[in-house]
């Protein structure tokens, strides 16, 4: 592989989008890089699980053509991206990574695939992800597993594990994951790069595979926070055919990216995220104590907030995740078990054993944590903590148990349907990545790719990209 | 769940043929250390006094699904 096709991977979306408006380069002549590197590393990689080399080249070359004709559609015309492979794709197989699906090809789009193509995307392909979305690489599960591009014996986060190989590797420019208790933020942070869980009912969750009705999230992942905001600006916003869609505004997200926190208060719930157990890694909350000195520096003041019902969700998110879950595969765990991977199988199973008492107090603890949440944003403007309680686990160190076990970092903020993302935020002395995560009101993504961004500009982290 | 230390596997295997399914021995035996730590999580959410916190669905006006 050549020099040049590295350094147009490793284009961000925002400047190849500048380049293409500009005819310095084509999307034909990026797409062709994008399928040659995913040829060449994708093997290794393991990120995707279809490659669709003559649909992207078709769609590569339509777009050039429109570009010359004048009809520029905007920063993503042009642009190679690929799906989690729960993104309904029409006439394309979507296989939730499952062999439950491994047949499936829906008849329509999920509306956030039909918007990025609307946008002028380029669709390289599908990619790997833990078997439908519920965290845990399984090697029963028939599909490949995706490796962390910094680390290939460590897993690249889940369930949106392509997704974060193939952005941090430079095998797409971004891609939509899906989060339900911290699929998309999780490998952002394991990949040291961005992820956006965008507020529940920002972005329409119809045609993606679900997995918990009521906690399932989509969003970006992307290298930048600036590609974040493009690749959410085409997707968000009402649907018909997503009742729990909003009406509320889409503002410009791009405008909101000022480099600048001056006066903002920063809420820490150090109660909760550096609690004193075991389980959370003491070097990862070094980082991300000296990520908010960064904060501090910048002109932000950092306030110790309390939420003291945090401390249930590690209860509650699991309980309505697998009781929703079992709702919707209870058919096909009766009918065909032996077509699940062990993992999940057991993990749904669980959720069928679950009391509808367990569910309807899970959501009630869910209730007094969003409202709590709503109290300290009013004194606060984001709530910040680590990403995730600990670095990329070696995939030797996984069990069935692994994500079960685990503090989530995340799951508070799919409870509570607040937008949140993740940032890089340093490195382990391992050499694996840290995140920082960033929580807003609802619908306030612009302040949190505001905080974002800053912090972004300030560590400069982007620059540092893995060697593959 | 049931507020023990470990659910026995008969408990297990009634629950699970409540909702339909006939697990074997080895089956059971796989999901129950799982089983057991979730329960143990949901004990401690089922202490809290949440005194009337009220679950009501709250339906939009503005929602039409037939648009």
């Amino acid at each position: 592989m050549t020099q040049t096709h590295t350094d147009l991977c490793y284009l961000t979306i925002r400047e190849a989008s500048h380049l293409l408006q500009r005819r310095e380069l084509s999307p034909v002549e990026l797409t062709r890089a994008f399928l040659e590197r995913i040829d060449a590393l994708d093997g290794k990689l393991q990120a995707y699980i279809t490659v669709l080399p003559e649909r992207a080249m078709a769609s590569a070359r339509a777009a050039e053509a429109a570009m010359l004709r004048g009809d520029y559609r905007g920063p993503l015309h042009g642009i190679p991206i690929a799906l989690k492979d729960l993104y309904d794709t029409k006439g394309i197989r979507t296989t939730a990574s499952s062999r439950v699906f491994a047949d499936r090809i829906p008849s329509e789009d999920a509306t956030a695939t039909t918007r990025l193509e609307a946008a002028g995307s380029i669709l390289l392909g599908k990619l790997a992800m833990h078997e439908f979305a519920l965290g845990g690489p399984d090697p029963t599960c028939g599909f490949p597993l995706a490796r962390n591009p910094w680390n290939l014996a460590h897993i690249p986060g889940g369930s949106s594990s392509g997704s974060g190989t193939a952005v941090a590797a430079g095998l797409c420019m971004g891609s939509l994951g899906s989060c339900t208790g911290g699929s998309i933020r999780g490998p952002a942070a394991y990949c040291s790069m961005v992820g956006l869980k965008a507020t529940y009912g920002r972005v329409s969750r119809y045609g993606v595979v679900p997995l918990s009705w009521s906690l399932d999230h989509c969003g970006p992942m992307t290298w930048t926070v600036e590609d974040a905001a493009i690749m959410l600006q085409a997707i968000a916003g009402p649907d018909p055919k997503d009742p729990t869609s909003s009406r509320a505004p889409v503002p410009d997200y791009s405008a909101a990216l000022k480099d600048d926190i001056k006066g903002l208060t920063i809420g820490v719930p150090r109660h909760f995220f550096w609690a004193d157990d075991p389980r959370i890694d003491r070097e990862t909350l070094a980082i991300v104590d000296t990520a908010l000195q960064g904060l501090a520096s910048l002109g932000a003041r950092i306030e110790e907030v309390t939420i003291p019902t945090l401390h249930y969700t590690g209860a509650a998110q699991p309980a309505i995740m697998l009781s929703e879950a079992f709702a919707y595969h209870q058919r096909l765990l009766r009918s065909q078990p032996e077509q699940f991977g062990d993992m999940v199988r057991a993990r749904f199973r669980t959720g069928g054993l679950m009391s509808s008492a367990d569910y309807v107090q899970s959501q009630r603890v869910r209730n007094v944590l969003k409202r709590e949440c709503a109290a300290v944003l009013q004194k606060v403007d984001v709530l910040v903590s680590p990403t995730m309680s600990s670095p990329a686990p070696a995939f030797a160190t996984i069990d069935g148990m692994t994500t079960a076990r685990r503090p989530s970092f995340t799951g508070p903020y799919n409870l509570t349907g607040m937008p949140a993302i993740s940032v890089p935020c340093g490195f382990t002395a391992a050499g694996l990545p840290v995140g920082l995560q960033i929580a807003g009101k609802p619908f306030d993504e612009p302040m949190v790719f505001r905080v974002a961004y800053t912090y972004q500009q300030y560590a400069r982290l982007f620059e540092k990209r893995p060697q593959v | 769940m049931a507020a023990s230390e470990g659910i026995t596997l008969e408990h297990l295997q009634a629950l699970a043929a409540q909702v339909g399914m006939q697990l074997t021995t080895a089956e059971l035996e796989h999901l129950k250390p799982m089983y057991d730590l979730y329960a143990a999580q949901l004990r401690v959410i089922h202490d809290l006094d949440l005194a009337a916190e009220d679950l009501a669905v709250v339906y939009s006006p503005t929602w039409d699904p037939q648009s």
